[in-house]
């Protein structure tokens, strides 16, 4: 897991990657780990998306893990255009979803 | 360590050491300071049983079962020796996004922070619209291969050599099977799990 930090933070650095900004001064969150628990943060877009899978794949290759297509959701913030958000799950594969479920056994999301 | 644990191979269970620590005490430090000198080979103790423990009532594929590993107890004091040198260097090792396996970072700052982010990204106006990924990746521990990040080529070595040249042997209905090596992966409970 250390490994694929190491990796998106290159990426963010590189520029290729783009970080959810917490505020406007605030730091810049592009991942979150528990275990192999994780949240990828980053802009809604295509290239983010490729970008996104790029990191995964390497890391899947020289860790052996594997990512479990079914399983994996992305929540999109309230301002991506639904065509959008439809044409990222799309391509990605992975299903859109508006209830993340539970993270680490919490909801991270109330309503 | 818990005193009456399955023993290993061996079959002295950590009550036999700490009991009589007095007189073998010795002994097992300069057995442990050997190995770390590199001038003797882990492989002649590290020869673990491997018991399948059944997840459910009636198993009738190999992942319903829970494979546990029973380390020797000489194994056992080297891990836990080679994890409580390790973990002053992981702080600078794992980057600040991962809180697992750290002794100091709890699992609430992660539930806090996710929370936090996807409450605000509920509420986001304005041009850039962003996304969160949940990933679900598969077993970690089962299919787990090393990667080295970085530390000195003795100690990576000693790691990998713990890990590989193990020799398994799976206790089926009382009786060991013969020996094999693992390829990947990790024990479960090995303090090495500290190094993900």
């Amino acid at each position: 897991m250390t490994g694929d930090s190491h990796l998106i933070l290159k990426a963010v650095e590189s520029g290729d990657w783009k970080p959810f900004n917490i505020s406007k001064l605030g730091p810049c969150m592009s991942h979150l780990f528990f275990a192999d628990d994780m949240l990828l943060f980053s802009e809604a877009s295509e290239g983010q998306m490729k970008q996104v899978l790029n990191c995964l794949n390497l890391f899947c290759e020289f860790s052996g893990h594997e990512v479990i297509v079914a399983k994996t959701k992305i929540f999109f913030s309230k301002n991506v255009p639904s065509t959008l958000a439809r044409l990222i799950s799309h391509s990605s594969g992975f299903s859109n979803t508006d209830n993340l479920g539970k993270y680490l056994r919490v909801p991270p999301l109330h309503h | 360590m818990k005193t009456y644990k399955a023993p290993g191979r061996d079959g002295f269970q950590p009550f036999f050491y700490q009991s009589w620590w007095r007189v073998i005490g010795s002994s097992v430090c300069k057995f442990i300071r050997r190995i770390l000198d590199d001038s003797v080979d882990v492989a002649d103790f590290n020869q673990t049983c491997l018991v399948l423990i059944p997840k459910i009532l009636r198993p009738e594929f190999l992942h319903q079962f829970r494979p546990t590993g029973l380390c020797n107890v000489n194994y056992k004091i080297l891990t836990k020796l080679m994890v409580n040198r390790l973990t002053n260097l992981l702080l600078s090792l794992v980057t600040k996004y991962q809180s697992s396996f750290v002794p100091r970072r709890q699992i609430t700052y992660n539930i806090i922070v996710a929370q936090e982010i996807i409450h605000s990204m509920g509420k986001l106006k304005g041009r850039k619209g962003y996304m969160v990924t949940k990933v679900d990746l598969k077993k970690a521990y089962d299919r787990l291969k090393l990667m080295g990040v970085g530390l000195s080529s003795q100690i990576v070595n000693l790691i990998i050599k713990c890990n590989e040249i193990a020799s398994l042997q799976i206790l089926w209905n009382g009786t060991p099977s013969a020996n094999f090596a693992p390829m990947r992966g990790i024990r479960h409970g090995d303090p090495c799990i500290f190094m993900l």
